[in-house]
């Protein structure tokens, strides 16, 4: 202990500051329940200044108060209670203040800072906000922020889109408000823009790491979520996709704490697919085997390829404070093999933060991170480049054995790449070296004026390196490939906010003031050749390099005032406007106004709802509403505005050559605009607690790549044409139904529906590059849906086999044995080319001799398959049910189930694997044995209808027992041991992997494809947290 | 006192937080490293010799290759041989062509890319400090490129612009004026470089090599002087044209012959035994010269086909001739056959059947024998047609000269062309008011 006070001492001089030698005064006292349990972990603050500190395990406090005002007011907060304040007199001495805080499901006393005026209760705001606090993330035993964040926020729906340990996330908050741009949330950690791009720097088959995952999900204290234009209006241009903010650990004052935590991982698969087991080879079916096939012996490579696998994860951290200095450090290292043999991330971050008190009016704060990360990855699926493991076990044949022989070769007798040699000889890499760091300057110089600016600044460098030695298996590449790809990213914010808060004579008035600069760059550097020279792994080993340079850079600027007013504690007035300008934006078009405007009533305060009964059986009831426009600048690029020429070289002489994509030189962002209301009840001396919000969205000149007529020269030009709209509800309840000294038991349902569409698309539909020409943006239906030939259905449904005659009259189809249709009409004309418009759709569809195949159903029916919407990746609605249980006052239970219904998903992975030339999976073992009609997985291959399943789950996602204690040894002063599962079982029909995993990784509109994506895994963890 | 200070300190930290977000803050107006900016190519000298660069890059790479291969399936000198729906359309000709159809709209886009880049040339090389004879290469070659496009345009479409427009409202012309327009830009081109001849620079860092603009610019000019029916300039034109030179567009292995791809490495189009036509004669040297012998049918629709011998053809980095001098032999001879000149158009007709392989810069000789058929202007058009089907086979002329000759109008004998004009592409009529009435076939 005593080399700990050492250390302290020796940061606090080291930093050169110690404590002011003035008046002190001391307040302690106990923080309890209604029970008289102690709330460990209650936060303390003296309100007005930035000192405070948090119960400790024993249930009590101490805190120093340096240079007393004339009045000090203590507030303490808890998680599930409402807040309580003290008012203490004393300017010097010893101070005892005890509190029994009450229980408030809903956290109405809960103070918020996300787009808002100041600090703000949970009472006043005009809209919903949500927050996570850092137990919740804790116990979901996730290795990134954003896994951990799946189902506990109403309105966001959280994809894991690959089982990989460092597999990307998608966060959709209140559904997507963009088709070209990217669509996840701005993140904002401690003032600081942080970067969440998903680069494909190397081919993995499609998915890609978010850079989310550089950021150690134990340092986080709180997360604030708001979803949408209304109540993110603040953040301007950047805000269309809502606001993640994140507030990280902060030293408290007080001798060092020091928490020291370790947790073993273990990752298995779930459910591995059946593959085929039939013992003769394709073609061959039961009827007509014969003596003279041979039996053949078909193999699992599965086994090949997936492994169980571990992890740890291990945290050191510091955090204490004394006189004007707080710290917090921290130190992690998490090791994660992943359960696809030979994959595997390891991150090793620290943290530093300083809090200084630099005099009664001026403190200041600065904060770094260091993240060092890498990954080991084994390419899968085939969306971009097709030499995966698991896409070389997808297209089979399972006829040979990919293990490697006695030799150490490797069968070559797959179609694609032998999935054993991709793991056991590729070697694709991901390094990335992040810094993150910022300073806060915050003055109060007089009572009302708060005055802050913060420097934000984030960079990391990304490099991956890929490298297939020559003589693989792998397709394309039988001479070996390497490449090395570097992104580097720089961003810099500038943020200066003035708050004055005035009581006018009982109307009480915040004002905000601001501005922001914000400056990125990006420049992506990559080298790649194939045809290796023997050994050399460099690219400079190769012929035929391929140079990339790209280079990218934006800068923005805000302004911004906010004002409210509040009238006693029950009515309070919103009104905002930002002004933006950013060099993406056209000239015309480079600033951009955004107003917004709320308004809260908290009717439980009013003195008729005091007086009444209601006030105790309704102790709170408050009702909302907001409105407010943002914007989206995610599908600008630095440059589209201009028409660019592109370098070429020919026959030696240097040229520039015009896009064919004409300039855009009015751009302008993609505006949102989202009216939100809701309602925020109490009931059972708050102990049953409901929040209730219903939204719409509007966005405008949605970015859309619009044809131009060639006779201007160009083909095509990005222009605010479309529109899209997201309508929901968000549901919150949360009760405690039982609260016993050594039983109390917390349990909250999450219910939030989204329906989105989309409009002004040039001829009602686009199909999406790289997605097998299967996912489309289609007039007046969700974004996203899959669009690809259908079966022909009647109006009741029924599978047509008929076509429309010139009568009228319905005819069979007959065709040749080239499958070439030989029907003739009324007229004596040949039906080979039939247009007509689909009911549903309103869209041409088209059908021709060519295209598609002819489709056998169960041998009776042959029908024709046109095009049509064939699926929607879109939930109908998500839901999670959360329940906690504590058991005495050392162990406690948290389960969380999460329930998503109603999306589909294409299931290109079975699709292939069903085809005789693959034969891969059981869907061509039950045509070899007779149970579906012989040829039937060919007729169906091209019908992509029948690929479609429901993706609909219950997940049991998160399970965690933790047991604490309190050994009087080695100066411990606290033990936690914690059993966490993690994805342990699913309900589902899905017959793939995994309904939630995506081969399009964090894209926009590609959601919900399944071709070989590393499936997520179960997941148990065991972790033991020392305090001390 | 301590308050007053206080409230100094602020305003000077508040003033030098204005001025930190103010000054050091970035310019809106970044430069792109990536690429260059249509003004900074417009407006330097820098810009306007790369771009005229990449006009001829674009021209010899991409559109050319659209004039040889498209309407080459419509004039019946190529077959499909693969099963994407676009080429069965574009085989099946007639009704079965729609205007979606994206060969359609490569012909029609590619030329008026071409003609943009041109145009952006012509308007801007004036105004830029420069030596004067390379303006007056720049310019004389982009008015020969855009003179080319137009004819290309002309020869596909019933109608066209003759000047590109950046707000998508081109106005359509009659193709005789396109015709007409061609003309007098190459009248242009040729007056330019007679004024000022094109300076060492211009050759050295714009033209391509191999390229002779001299040459280029009087056969393209007897070419659409016989277009436009303008019988005696075309002969005149053709007169000046130096026989024995040779103009070609020229490849390496960044700018590949995309002709030999689609036909040698992804066989998606072959060509036509016979050159496609029923009134080849045996022992035509010209048969061997541009076509091997093979006994294959294409697929899906079953023509004879046969392997390409073509010396333009046959590599990834083989020249292509910008224009045949058997050509201009063949334009004196319809030319005056159109002047009623029945003798001299059969002495240019002999020219070129007799013709040995030896006399010709490229290689090519009939080597028949000289023509003893009937003199009628029907007999005469039909032999003509004949052997410029067959000496400037895969040139893009097939369809036009087809048209132009006499023959039979389209049907679905895989011997006559399938289609007189093509539908305007789907894109141009969407987007542009004044795109007139699809042609009936």
């Amino acid at each position: 202990m005593i080399g700990i006070r050492s250390v302290h001492r020796i940061i606090a001089f080291w930093m050169g500051l110690s404590a002011l030698a003035f008046a002190q005064l001391t307040i302690e006292g106990a923080v309890t329940d209604e029970h008289g349990d102690p709330l460990v972990g209650a936060n303390l603050v003296v309100k007005g200044t930035p000192l405070g500190t948090i119960v400790d395990l024993s249930g009590r406090y101490t805190l120093l108060i340096p240079q007393p005002a004339a009045e000090t007011v203590l507030e303490v907060s808890y998680i599930g209670y409402g807040t309580q304040s003290q008012t203490i007199t004393q300017t010097s001495g010893i101070v005892e203040a005890n509190f029994t805080l009450s229980v408030d499901v809903l956290q109405f006393d809960e103070v918020v800072v996300t787009g808002v005026s100041a600090a703000t209760t949970r009472r006043q705001l005009g809209n919903a906000i949500a927050t996570v606090r850092a137990e919740e993330i804790g116990a979901s035993g996730s290795p990134a922020i954003d896994r951990a964040l799946a189902g506990k926020i109403a309105g966001a729906l959280v994809q894991q889109n690959s089982g990989n340990p460092a597999g990307g996330i998608t966060i959709r908050l209140r559904g997507t408000a963009t088709v070209l741009g990217d669509a996840d949330p701005l993140y904002i950690i401690d003032g600081v823009i942080v970067n969440n791009a998903s680069p494909i720097l190397i081919r993995l088959g499609g998915g890609a790491q978010n850079r989310l995952v550089d950021i150690n999900p134990a340092d986080i204290e709180r997360i604030e979520v708001v979803k949408g234009a209304a109540a993110a209006a603040l953040y301007g241009s950047r805000a269309n996709n809502g606001v993640v903010q994140i507030f990280t650990k902060r030293g408290v004052y007080g001798a060092p704490r020091i928490t020291v935590s370790t947790r073993f991982i273990s990752d298995a698969i779930r459910k591995t697919l059946k593959v085929n087991t039939y013992a003769y080879p394709n073609g061959v079916y039961l009827e007509d085997v014969t003596e003279a096939d041979e039996e053949i012996k078909r193999y699992d490579h599965q086994d090949l390829i997936f492994q169980q696998a571990y992890g740890t994860e291990n945290y050191i951290s510091v955090a204490g404070g004394g006189g004007d200095t707080r710290y917090y450090g921290s130190a992690s290292y998490f090791s994660n093999d992943g359960i696809v043999r030979g994959s595997s991330f390891q991150r090793a971050s620290t943290r530093v933060r300083l809090d200084q008190v630099l005099n009664s009016w001026a403190s200041l704060s600065t904060g770094a991170n260091y993240t060092l990360s890498r990954s080991k990855d084994i390419p899968n699926g085939g969306l971009v480049g097709n030499y995966g493991s698991l896409t070389g076990f997808i297209f089979g044949p399972n006829t040979y054995d990919a293990a490697p022989d006695e030799t150490g070769s490797y069968s070559d007798a797959g179609i694609l790449a032998n999935p054993a040699e991709v793991i056991d000889k590729y070697d694709f890499t991901q390094t990335t070296s992040r810094f993150i760091g910022d300073a806060h300057l915050t003055l109060t110089p007089f009572e009302g004026l708060g005055i802050d600016y913060t420097l934000g600044y984030d960079t990391y460098a990304q490099t991956a390196l890929g490298f297939i030695p020559i003589g693989t298996s792998a397709p394309g590449f039988p001479n070996g490939f390497s490449r090395r790809a570097t992104r580097d990213f720089l961003q810099i914010n500038n943020d200066l906010n003035v708050r004055y808060q005035a009581n006018l004579s009982g109307l009480a008035s915040t004002t905000l003031m601001g501005a922001t600069m914000q400056y990125e760059r990006v420049s992506t550097f990559a080298v790649e050749a194939k045809d290796m020279a023997l050994i050399v792994r460099t690219v400079e080993g190769g012929a035929t390099q391929v140079v990339g340079d790209i280079r990218d850079e934006q800068v923005l600027y805000g302004v911004f005032a906010q004002e409210t007013f509040g009238l006693g504690d029950r009515l309070f007035v919103t009104g905002a406007a930002r002004l933006d300008a950013s060099s993406v934006f056209g000239e015309e078009e480079r600033r951009q106004f955004y107003p917004k405007a709320s308004a809260s009533y908290v009717l439980s305060e009013e003195d008729f709802w005091k007086n009444s009964a209601l006030a105790s059986l309704v102790p709170n009831f408050k009702l909302r509403a907001s409105w407010g426009q943002s914007g989206g600048l995610t599908a600008i690029g630095p440059f589209t505005r201009f028409t660019n020429y592109s370098p070429l070289s020919y026959m030696g002489n240097s040229g520039l050559l015009p896009s064919t994509t004409l300039g855009s030189l009015d751009i302008k962002p993609e505006r949102q605009t989202e009216t939100e209301f809701g309602a925020d009840v109490g009931l059972l001396g708050n102990r049953l607690g409901l929040e209730f919000t219903a939204y719409q969205q509007h966005i405008d000149d949605l970015l859309l790549t619009r044809q131009v007529a060639p006779s201007t020269g160009f083909l095509n030009k990005l222009q605010n044409v479309g529109e899209m709209d997201n309508k929901g509800i968000e549901l919150l309840v949360r009760a405690i139904p039982v609260d016993k000294p050594d039983f109390r038991w917390l349990t909250s349902l999450i219910y939030s529906r989204n329906k989105n569409e989309v409009d002004g698309i040039e001829g009602g539909i686009m199909i999406i590059p790289e997605s097998f020409a299967l996912v489309a943006a289609i007039n007046g239906q969700p974004l996203g849906v899959f669009y690809g030939a259908a079966y022909d259905r009647n109006a009741n449904g029924d599978i047509l086999a008929k076509w429309e005659d010139t009568d009228g009259s319905l005819k069979d189809y007959t065709w040749d044995a080239d499958g070439d249709i030989t029907s003739v009409d009324g007229d004596g004309n040949a039906v080979t080319s039939v247009l007509y418009t689909d009911s549903k759709t309103q869209l041409p569809a088209r059908r021709q001799s060519n295209w598609p195949d002819p489709i056998a159903i169960d041998g009776e029916d042959t029908v024709w398959s046109a095009m049509n919407i064939i699926g929607d990746p879109n939930p109908d609605f998500t839901a999670t049910w959360i329940n906690e249980v504590e058991l005495g006052r050392n162990l406690s239970l948290r389960t969380q189930i999460d329930i998503v219904s109603g999306q589909d998903v294409i299931n290109f992975t079975r699709r292939l694997a069903a085809l005789s030339v693959f034969g891969t999976l059981e869907d061509y073992q039950k045509e070899l044995e007779g149970e579906l009609e012989k040829g039937h997985t060919g007729a169906v291959f091209s019908t992509f209808e029948h690929w479609v399943e429901d993706g609909s789950f219950i997940k049991l996602r998160e399970v965690s027992l933790s047991y604490r204690l309190n050994p009087q040894v080695l100066g411990l002063s606290g033990l936690r041991i914690d059993l966490i599962g993690r994805n342990l079982f699913s309900l589902d029909d899905y017959s793939g992997y995994d309904p939630e995993t995506n081969i399009g990784g964090q894209r926009t509109v590609v959601r919900g494809f399944d071709f070989v994506e590393v499936p997520i895994p179960r997941s148990i963890s065991l972790g033991i947290t020392a305090n001390f | 006192m301590m308050k007053s200070k206080r409230v100094k300190f602020i305003l000077a930290l508040l003033l030098g937080g204005c001025l930190f977000l103010g000054i050091s803050g970035c310019s809106m107006d970044i430069s792109n490293p990536n690429a260059a900016s249509e003004e900074q190519v417009l407006t330097t000298k820098e810009g306007i010799l790369a771009l005229a660069v990449s006009m001829q890059q674009y021209y010899s790479t991409t559109a050319l290759w659209a004039y040889i291969i498209i309407p080459g399936v419509t004039a019946r000198e190529l077959a499909i041989n693969t099963t994407f729906a676009n080429l069965i359309e574009l085989e099946q000709g007639g009704d079965f062509l729609l205007p979606g159809n994206p060969d359609i709209l490569r012909v029609w886009f590619r030329s008026l890319r071409v003609m943009t880049m041109a145009e952006d040339l012509i308007a801007n090389v004036p105004d830029i400090t420069m030596d004067a004879g390379t303006r007056s290469g720049i310019d004389a070659l982009a008015r020969l490129y855009k003179a080319m496009a137009l004819g290309f345009l002309a020869q596909s479409f019933e109608q066209a612009p003759i000047q590109t427009d950046p707000l998508g409202e081109a106005t359509f012309h009659p193709r005789a004026d396109v015709f007409a327009e061609a003309v007098k830009l190459l009248n242009e081109a040729k007056s330019i470089i007679t004024a000022k001849a094109p300076s060492s620079e211009f050759t050295s860092d714009v033209l391509v090599s191999g390229f002779d603009l001299d040459n280029s610019i009087r056969a393209y000019l007897a070419r659409y002087n016989l277009l436009a029916g303008n019988y005696q300039a075309a002969i005149d034109a053709a007169n000046l044209v130096d026989p024995t030179a040779m103009s070609e567009f020229s490849y390496d292995s960044q700018n590949e012959n995309l002709i030999y791809d689609a036909i040698f490495i992804a066989d998606d189009y072959v060509p036509r035994d016979s050159f496609g036509i029923h009134i080849t004669e045996p022992g035509d040297g010209r048969l061997a010269f541009y076509l091997a012998p093979d006994a294959s049918l294409s697929d899906p629709n079953g023509y004879a086909i046969d392997s390409v011998a073509s010396p333009f053809f046959t590599s990834q980095t083989a020249s292509i001739p910008v224009y045949l001098p058997g050509e201009m032999e063949l334009i004196k001879a319809e030319a005056n056959l159109g002047l009623g000149n029945t003798t001299a158009a059969v002495t240019s007709i002999d020219a070129i059947r007799t013709k040995q392989a030896a006399d010709d810069p490229f290689g090519i000789g009939a080597n028949l024998p000289a023509y003893s058929g009937a003199t009628t202007a029907d007999a005469l058009k039909t032999e003509i047609y004949s052997q410029r089907r067959a000496e400037l086979f895969m040139s893009g002329m097939g369809w036009e000269d087809g048209r132009r000759l006499g023959q039979p109008g389209p049907s679905s004998d895989p011997y006559e062309r399938n289609r007189n004009f093509y539908p305007y592409p789907d894109q141009e009529r969407l987007n542009n008011p004044n795109t007139p009435d699809d042609p009936a076939n």
